[in-house]
């Protein structure tokens, strides 16, 4: 019993490197000589990485725990990327609409009586339907994707979102169906998941680049966040694009 | 906060000294890694909480030599390297879904058996319970000396603390073995 301690006290010393040269070589030869030393090492060395890998988990754990106890980082949302496209959600954002189409009136009523100026409203205007323009046909006639856009076209955002979201998750993510979610969502009011897409379209592709930075940058400006607003205006303003002279506009009148 | 009163803080500290450095750089981290790499607010979290615990290791085991970055950049540094790693492993784990076969290289193998064997002195550690398990990792994974030890596990000096933690690993290698 004895023994063993002052084995373990050796290995210890051999493992961390703090042995002296000549206890090193009889270590080494014992090693190779006697093999119920060698499976004391051998045990010694995975006891140590086991307890080392135990207290590692340990101290996650705990910082798990203090995880929990604290309050949602800000501006943390649920993951939409994955969560927008739940059917279930878009019924639930489908049954607020009245709410929130209720909300942005009070809000326009509001605003209208302070006499503040809404640069919001007089630059907002939906991003037109340029990828299915109504024909005139049935609804019935109509392909999902059709229908999807006519809906669009004609303002009745619940039944358009409800069909976007539907189209996402039957043929993929695309930039045109993305753009237009978000615009939908815009026109909701729902300017949280409409920031959210518009900000993964920016991250992700070019061609809708000047329209996306217009509209975000618009959604920043209702929600407030005039520097982000700002910094979305002015990168619009640095090619020469269709919405350079409105940016600028509106860039000229928020700074004031 | 500057290195050394960190490195001092850490040291002589317990978990709440940790703590307090989690929560002071936690909203800028995971706002950065849910924007760099895209992923979920629970997945960020992980990254950060591995990123604080690998500060703790390199800390205690005097790891940090490059005392001219900030702390901050040094963590961003850490969450980048554990950001690539959790891809690289979930693009690992993808593959061979998508290929429908299993990497069986001898690494992988050895990798397993390895886990295999940690998880097993954890459970070993679990029947040992505490004083011995708080004394062992006390001493192995925290870097604490005898003195502070025996401090924390209320013995009488850093003698008694020593020989207990050998009576410890020596309880700990007859579980193991017994469960092996």
């Amino acid at each position: 019993m004895k023994n063993e301690t002052i084995h373990i006290e050796l290995i210890e010393k051999y493992l961390e490197g703090r042995i002296s040269k000549k206890d090193k070589k009889n270590f080494e030869d014992r090693l190779c000589s006697d093999s119920a030393f060698k499976s004391l090492v051998e045990d010694v060395r995975g006891l140590i990485e086991g307890i080392r890998y135990a207290a590692h988990n340990d101290l996650l754990n705990e910082l798990k725990k203090t995880e929990k106890s604290l309050s949602p980082v800000q501006t943390l949302h649920k993951p939409k990327t994955v969560g927008f496209r739940r059917f279930k959600y878009a019924v639930a954002v489908a049954a607020t609409i009245v709410l929130l189409l209720g909300s942005i009136f009070t809000i326009i009523i509001s605003r209208s009586q302070t006499g503040k100026e809404d640069y919001f409203m007089k630059y907002y205007t939906p991003y037109p339907n340029i990828i299915h323009p109504v024909q005139r046909a049935e609804e019935e006639q109509m392909t999902k994707e059709e229908l999807a856009y006519y809906y669009y076209e004609s303002e009745q955002y619940n039944k358009a979102l409800e069909l976007f979201l539907e189209l996402q998750e039957e043929t993929g993510d695309s930039e045109s169906t993305r753009f237009y979610l978000a615009n939908i969502y815009m026109a909701m009011g729902n300017y949280d998941d409409a920031i959210e897409n518009f900000t993964i379209l920016l991250n992700d592709s070019v061609l809708f680049e000047n329209q996306t930075r217009w509209y975000l940058g618009l959604c920043y400006l209702e929600d407030g966040n005039l520097k982000a607003a700002e910094e979305q205006l002015e990168r619009i303003t640095e090619t020469e694009n269709s919405y350079k002279d409105k940016a600028e506009e509106l860039l000229s009148k928020i700074k004031k | 906060m500057d290195w050394s009163s960190l490195i001092k803080k850490i040291r002589s500290g317990d978990y709440n000294e940790l703590e307090q450095v989690y929560k002071m750089y936690r909203e800028e981290f995971i706002l950065w890694i849910i924007k760099s790499c895209k992923c979920s607010d629970d997945d960020a979290k992980d990254v950060y909480q591995q990123t604080i615990v690998a500060l703790y290791e390199n800390i205690v085991n005097d790891k940090i030599q490059n005392f001219n970055s900030s702390i901050k950049t040094y963590l961003f540094a850490i969450g980048k390297n554990k950001m690539y790693a959790t891809s690289r492993d979930k693009h690992k784990i993808q593959m061979e879904i998508d290929e429908g076969f299993e990497l069986t290289s001898d690494e992988t193998n050895r990798e397993e058996e390895n886990t295999k064997k940690l998880e097993g002195v954890e459970k070993g550690l679990d029947k040992l319970g505490d004083p011995c398990r708080k004394i062992l990792e006390l001493y192995y994974y925290h870097k604490k000396t005898m003195n502070e030890i025996a401090k924390v596990a209320g013995l009488k000096n850093s003698e008694t603390a020593k020989n207990m933690k050998y009576k410890c690993l020596k309880r700990l290698r007859a579980i193991y073995l017994k469960g092996v």
